[in-house]
């Protein structure tokens, strides 16, 4: 399997800024940081098919992705429309009124990475989130790195910049999948019944 | 190939900085191999980061064979002048003593500080 290009570059950039610092070490706190990063952000969503049965409130969702799920962003049914529901638990949707006919529905959920790693202990994750993300999670990494203690790369001063610009990142990443990457734009639509248009 | 990367490769490094190549030696392969399993002992303590692809478990080498040791590449140098300096402890001149601490000390800064 090839590595993505902005995989490399990412891990490239820490090695040269990172002076003596290993490969293992980079790995085991990029997961950190890129579970840290579709914690806060909710970057990276998932679209869960499920069919409800008739008076059944209550349902497990699993994600199609190597990845567990945060959060429950919202259900639709077969007509796109609303339908009420929590998630008391990661997985486990409550819908706030029992079903009286089995129905199609859709959930999104936030989602983030989990182990297993793929063959090269690297987090599986999309490449557009690294394409897109990257500068953000190389300041997360170098951030985390240049934390630890007695090490050769350890930089209290710099790593403090570092963790102010990836958190500045997550919330940048975050504002733009609130407004689902549209240029001063609302993330809500129409749904297919009712009239109108989105601009 | 690595410079050194066999725990023989080490000994014969080690020797060359020993000025002890021909035989029969002055420090024997059993002490030299002692040394670097010391070393890792002490690398443990001071940086675990580097025991990480070993679960942080610590190698003990019994045979000063062509066994690959799992050392990251860039601090190898440091492994090296911790087995010279460690064999050189045993040599009672004062000069040896200086060096000695010297070069223990070398381990111990690039480890900590990487240069």
């Amino acid at each position: 399997v090839t590595e993505p290009a902005a995989l490399t570059r990412l891990m490239n950039n820490a090695r040269s800024e990172l002076p003596g610092v290993t490969d293992m070490a980079l790995r085991l706190k990029l997961f950190d940081v890129i579970n840290e990063f579709l914690t806060d952000s909710r970057a990276w969503r998932d679209t869960i098919s499920f069919t409800t049965n008739v008076d059944d409130t209550t349902y497990e969702i699993y994600s199609n992705e190597t990845a567990t799920i945060l959060a429950l962003i919202g259900i639709t049914d077969a007509n796109d429309a609303p339908v009420k529901a929590t998630m008391p638990t990661p997985g486990s949707i409550v819908l706030a009124n029992a079903p009286d006919a089995e129905t199609d529905c859709e959930a999104e959920v936030a989602i983030t990475v989990v182990d297993p790693t793929d063959a090269d202990d690297y987090p599986v994750m999309p490449e557009w989130l690294l394409e897109r993300y990257g500068r953000t999670l190389l300041m997360g990494l170098l951030g985390g790195m240049m934390t630890q203690i007695a090490k050769p790369w350890t930089n209290e001063r710099m790593a403090v910049y570092h963790t102010r610009r990836f958190r500045n990142g997550i919330a940048t990443a975050r504002a733009e999948v609130d407004h689902a990457h549209l240029q001063d734009g609302q993330r809500w639509r129409f749904p297919s019944f009712a009239p109108g248009s989105q601009r | 190939v690595a410079v050194f990367e066999t725990v023989a490769q080490y000994i014969t490094r080690a020797r060359v900085l020993l000025q002890d190549t021909v035989s029969p030696y002055r420090y024997s392969d059993t002490e030299l191999m002692e040394a670097l399993n010391l070393a890792l002992v002490e690398a443990r303590l001071i940086r675990p980061d580097l025991f990480l692809d070993l679960e942080f478990e610590i190698p003990n080498y019994t045979a000063t064979s062509d066994a690959t040791t799992d050392i990251e590449e860039q601090y190898r140098v440091a492994f090296l002048y911790y087995i010279v300096g460690h064999a050189q402890l045993r040599d009672e001149e004062d000069t040896q003593d200086a060096r000695a601490s010297a070069l223990l000390g070398r381990f111990t800064k690039l480890l900590k500080a990487g240069v």
